[in-house]
């Protein structure tokens, strides 16, 4: 994860909580309160979160529907979401991560879980890299070939 | 009767990496057309802290969706019992004479207390098949009489009005191998026969090995095999699935549309018994089995929905349809 963060800095919003995150120089992971230049940001709330991973939407319907943004140059975005991924491949066999979901599920701090929100979409099936409506966000991106 | 205790590792067993065990049992509501399974499945070296107890329970309603979850917790914080595995929100116990199952999942909106009797003959595999560079022994009970209740979504359902199938698998596999299986459980409202379907493959579906189909009617059990035994797939399902766990789900994205088949057609004949099953699934639940030892991902089709059979069994003609679950596995 740190090759592919390299010295960039993240900021991250859940709800109305915003963190900056991102490797020092002893390589270690400082979060911190917003503050100064980054070189991404993504932002969602609670719900959404629990709705992808109880499978009621993926992550492009979180991104379709408004539910997930994430902004920054390509190159920066990219290297976010790969992060992303090394966190979920880790987490399939690192039980102190899933832990750390089941505590964030289970947290007596935070409002209790609205009902589950499944995809606004028709559920018509289509060939990956063909949903109409994932090439239309990108399009309107200019992020299409 | 009884489909064996849990076939835990010993503590010396140099495979146990690889070990899985489950515990599954398919309802079947036909007044509803509601249909799904609650499971309950260890994987992994007990002695190993990534080892997890994974419970689900997933019923579909027709046109209201999937309702249920996922729960995967260490091996620690399940009770694992010799006949029964209990996790906070999902359990599944077998006794002698029948099986026990429970969810509580009140976030996804499915609760279910069944007690369900063995009404029907087991069927066992009667050796171990190979699995890609492992394998895989089941045993099962085509036939349940459950009481009991689940309540999906707004709907209380009576499952004394309903059908039930119970099996279990052992055996030594990494999920992400070059294996797949598809097997099936198709059950008329009773008295009628009822069909289990087991194949097991490569992971392209292309190669197979030794397809069981058993007809079970009147107490007994009559078994197709080899060139008496057609099954072919057809079409493709226009349904997205459900995936579950998330989290792993959104890891693989690239499966998040799967080339799932419409149709599955079964032909099955000895000359003098015969059996015909047609099955188009409505809906696909999509589970993610990620090997919690070694990188790799199996994924779990569930397909649910209708199917129509004519047979003859023992000189009687039957026709109708019914409910079935269908695992189509890569």
């Amino acid at each position: 994860m740190r090759n592919v963060v390299g010295p960039r800095r993240a900021r991250i919003r859940l709800d109305a909580e915003m963190v900056d995150v991102a490797f020092d120089v002893d390589e270690q992971l400082r979060v911190e309160e917003p503050g100064g230049d980054v070189s991404g940001e993504g932002g969602t709330d609670r719900d959404t979160v629990l709705d992808m991973l109880d499978g009621y939407i993926e992550v492009t319907d979180a991104i379709i529907e408004g539910r997930l943004a994430v902004s920054g140059e390509t190159e920066n975005v990219s290297r976010m979401f790969v992060a992303l991924e090394i966190l979920l491949d880790g987490s399939t066999r690192i039980p102190p991560l899933q832990e750390l979901a089941r505590d964030f599920r289970e947290d007596p701090c935070r409002p209790a879980r609205g009902t589950p929100k499944r995809r606004s979409r028709p559920a018509a099936w289509h060939p990956i890299g063909d949903d109409p409506a994932e090439r239309s966000v990108l399009d309107r991106h200019d992020l299409l070939p | 009767m009884s489909t064996g205790a849990l076939r835990l590792p010993l503590s010396f067993d140099p495979t146990a990496l690889a070990y899985k065990d489950w515990l599954h049992v398919n309802l079947l509501h036909h007044g509803s057309g509601t249909v799904g399974l609650v499971n309950v499945s260890l994987h992994g070296d007990p002695a190993d802290p990534r080892s997890r107890a994974v419970g689900t329970a997933l019923l579909h309603v027709p046109g209201d969706g999937w309702f249920g979850n996922v729960e995967a917790v260490g091996f620690d914080e399940a009770r694992i019992d010799r006949t029964s595995i209990a996790l906070e929100h999902v359990a599944v116990a077998v006794e002698a004479e029948g099986v026990l199952a429970s969810a509580r999942l009140p976030d996804d909106d499915l609760q279910i207390d069944l007690t369900a009797t063995f009404a029907g003959p087991a069927v066992m595999a009667e050796q171990a098949l190979p699995l890609g560079s492992g394998w895989i022994a089941w045993s099962g009970v085509s036939r349940l009489r459950p009481q009991g209740s689940a309540r999906v979504g707004t709907a209380v359902l009576d499952l004394g009005a309903a059908s039930a199938y119970h099996d279990h698998n052992w055996g030594r596999w990494h999920w992400g191998g070059d294996f797949g299986w598809e097997w099936g459980c198709f059950l008329p409202p009773d008295p009628a026969p009822a069909f289990v379907l087991s194949r097991v493959t490569d992971r392209r579906h292309v190669l197979d090995d030794r397809p069981l189909f058993v007809a079970f009617a009147g107490g007994r059990r009559r078994r197709f095999v080899g060139a008496g035994l057609k099954v072919s797939w057809s079409g493709l399902l226009e349904a997205e699935p459900r995936r579950l766990p998330g989290a792993v789900a959104a890891l693989h994205s690239d499966r998040s549309s799967p080339r799932l088949p419409a149709k599955l057609t079964v032909d099955a004949g000895d000359g003098i018994d015969r059996v015909g099953v047609e099955f188009e699934p409505r809906a696909v639940v999509q589970l993610l089995a990620a090997d919690p030892s070694q990188p790799g991902c199996g994924f779990i089709h569930e397909l649910v929905g209708e199917f129509a059979y004519e047979c003859r069994l023992e000189g009687e003609e039957a026709s109708g349809t019914g409910l079935a679950v269908v695992e189509y596995v890569d």
